[in-house]
């Protein structure tokens, strides 16, 4: 099996020019280096922990450094990673002072009994596995601080649904995935949205394939979103039509358009789809393609090799 | 729609429920079926109201792992886990982590309806209960003594749990969660599960009871889930919304909670219940523990059972 890597870094937030070109050389540099790490022996759950971890650590993207900031001005995260072979899953929801929010759910899934932490027991938990407390003025950006201000002043609802994830299968045929996130702006401390209940945030399965969503975090949770894809895909419909339905349907019972999910079936194939106006993504498979804003046309840029432009967001060429 | 019998569903558990818990346990469950089945049986009842009562009196009754009763955590605190779910918009509510509530279903409703999210956890819970006035419990109120019990021999034999945790056995450890499902009148259905989770869990850790999915599901398109056993084996199957794609694919709804449990046992090797409903009001009920209290109501018929061959039958008296 060639090993493939497909990553996010959200939807529901329309970027601006000046950020465009910097988040495709983060998600480029995201998908290259859980690549490499698969080329070198590393398994698929190394290959997704080492893609989050990267755009955890841009500030461009709503996971980690770049966190949207809660109703009270702090950082709260949330992190799910998963594997496909035994259904190994890791979370954490609400937790503070973690850099790599990411990391911890996987120490979560290999160090402790448990499946999932929150709060101030994940907290503790990071600092006995040897992980550096840091405070939340590590995870503040200027543009969430203003987004908050603009959140709080108009009262209104809150938004902003920049969650990264990732999706890899390696050389054995093990599929992983992982998502992260700083929330909504403006969100309840203690809010949890779709990202670390699994089945929702993301969800993993060697005998179907992986999926990381982002969008509406409790639109996706009430549709069990990335469940939902894999259970199309497990009645025979293909990456795109699973996507398609599972997507329309949430749109339909929630009203909501702001979702959007990335897929590596158990065959290795790569599928993403999107109903709101965005998503960034990036996905490498000895050709690294990017792609971004799907209004009208989307752009399709190959580093090496191969050499179709493609208008529909279908066009996804390996 | 046609015509539905309302019907309510409950379990207090699935685990190797020790003899002298039987009496209380079964007790415990026919009692909440009552309440909850008469606020269904009213001209106007909900499925959701139904579910909601039922948790209440399983959360106020110390023989169950939820609210009163609840298992303490390593820190020998109590800390509550909840969901409630309607299945007609899916619109859902749950609570995890929150420290000296009474009955966390209701904090887990006022989420629901009150908030624009869908869950909370920990701290922010707790300060949320307080802002809509639920008032805090002292935590004297909610600890039994079969509870301070379990968590001593947990600490002394620390050692020796965590081994049983990393067995086959994962159903060996108390699984005390409480859940219902029920479908009203009207064809709406709705679940509710609650819960202490397990002795010595590590503070924060949160289970499947409180995850949309996995300790419970519904949607007026299929009917209703809502799960108990070993907690971890349940999120990686997402076992609630397992037994509803078992039901899409034309299973009945016995077979669907069947089929639900054999894949978790044979996948991750856990064991615990299912209770369910479909969007007709036909029930099933499994599990793969030795025990799980649980008792059903429909059209003025009590139907419980503890062990696995059980069922009895009772007809209710109108009063």
């Amino acid at each position: 099996m060639d090993p493939a890597i497909i990553v996010h870094g959200g939807c529901g937030y329309i970027t601006p020019d000046d950020e465009k070109l910097l988040k495709e050389e983060c998600l480029k540099a995201s998908v290259i280096a859980g690549l490499k790490l698969m080329e070198e022996g590393g398994s698929s759950l190394d290959a997704v922990e080492v893609a989050v971890t990267v755009l955890e650590d841009s500030p461009l993207f709503n996971a980690g450094v770049g966190s949207a900031l809660r109703s009270d001005c702090s950082v709260e995260m949330d992190a799910l990673i998963m594997h496909g072979k035994d259904l190994k899953v890791g979370s954490v929801a609400a937790v503070k002072g973690v850099k790599n929010p990411v990391k911890l759910a996987r120490l979560v899934m290999e160090k402790s009994e448990h499946v999932q932490l929150c709060g101030v027991g994940a907290s503790n938990f990071s600092q006995k596995m040897g992980l550096e407390k840091v405070s939340d003025e590590v995870f503040k950006t200027p543009k969430q601080i203003r987004s908050l201000e603009k959140c709080l002043a108009i009262k209104s609802k809150q938004g902003g649904c920049d969650t990264v994830g990732a999706v890899a299968i390696d050389t054995n045929g093990c599929i992983a995935c992982g998502t992260s996130t700083g929330g909504i702006i403006g969100a309840l401390p203690g809010r949890v949205g779709d990202v670390p209940q699994i089945g929702s945030g993301g969800y993993a399965d060697n005998s179907i394939g992986g999926v990381s969503t982002t969008g509406s975090g409790e639109d996706i949770a009430r549709v069990v979103l990335a469940r939902l894809i894999l259970f199309h895909m497990e009645q025979g419909h293909t990456i795109q039509k699973s996507l398609e339905k599972s997507l329309h349907y949430m749109k339909e019972k929630t009203g909501t358009i702001i979702g959007g999910a990335i897929v590596i079936d158990k065959n290795g194939e790569i599928g993403m789809d999107f109903i709101s106006p965005e998503m960034s993504w990036a996905s490498l498979r000895a050709k690294i393609h990017w792609g971004m804003l799907a209004t009208a046309k989307w752009r399709i840029r190959f580093l090496k090799g191969a050499l179709k432009f493609g208008e529909s967001r279908r066009q996804v060429e390996h | 729609m046609g015509e539905v019998k309302p019907t309510i569903l409950i379990h207090g558990g699935a685990w190797a429920i020790p003899d002298h818990l039987v009496k209380d346990s079964v007790d415990g469950v026919k009692i909440a079926a009552t309440v909850g089945y008469s606020v269904l049986n009213k001209e106007n009842g909900t499925a959701l109201d139904a579910v909601e009562a039922a948790i209440c009196s399983l959360e106020e009754n110390p023989a169950f792992d939820a609210g009163t009763g609840a298992v303490l955590n390593a820190a020998g605190d109590v800390a509550l886990d909840a969901i409630i779910m309607e299945g007609k918009e899916l619109r859902t509510g749950s609570i995890a982590c929150v420290q000296n509530i009474k009955n966390p279903v209701k904090l887990a409703r006022l989420v629901m309806e009150k908030t624009d999210h869908v869950m909370l956890v920990g701290q922010g819970a707790n300060i949320f209960a307080k802002e809509m006035g639920v008032p805090e419990v002292p935590k004297t109120d909610l600890v039994t003594p079969e509870a301070v019990k379990y968590w001593e021999e947990y600490s002394k034999y620390k050692e020796a749990v965590h081994d049983l945790f990393n067995n086959k056995i994962k159903g060996a450890q108390g699984h005390d969660t409480v859940g219902a499902v029920a479908i009203d009148r009207q064809g709406n259905v709705a679940c509710a599960t609650s819960t202490g989770g397990i002795t010595g869990k590590r503070v924060g850790r949160v289970g499947d009871s409180p995850l949309i999915g996995s300790g419970g599901y519904c949607d007026n398109a299929l009917g209703a889930a809502s799960t108990t056993g070993h907690g971890e084996s349940i999120m990686k199957v997402l076992l609630a919304r397992l037994v509803l794609q078992n039901i899409q694919t034309g299973l009945s709804t016995q077979t669907a909670a069947e089929r639900a449990l054999e894949y978790m046992e044979q996948r991750v090797g856990g064991a615990g219940g299912v209770i369910a409903i479909n969007n007709k009001g036909e029930i099933g009920k499994h599990f793969t523990t030795e025990r799980m209290p649980w008792a059903t109501i429909s059209e003025e018929t009590l139907e419980y059972g503890i062990e696995p061959k059980d069922h009895y039958r009772e007809t209710m008296t109108k009063s």
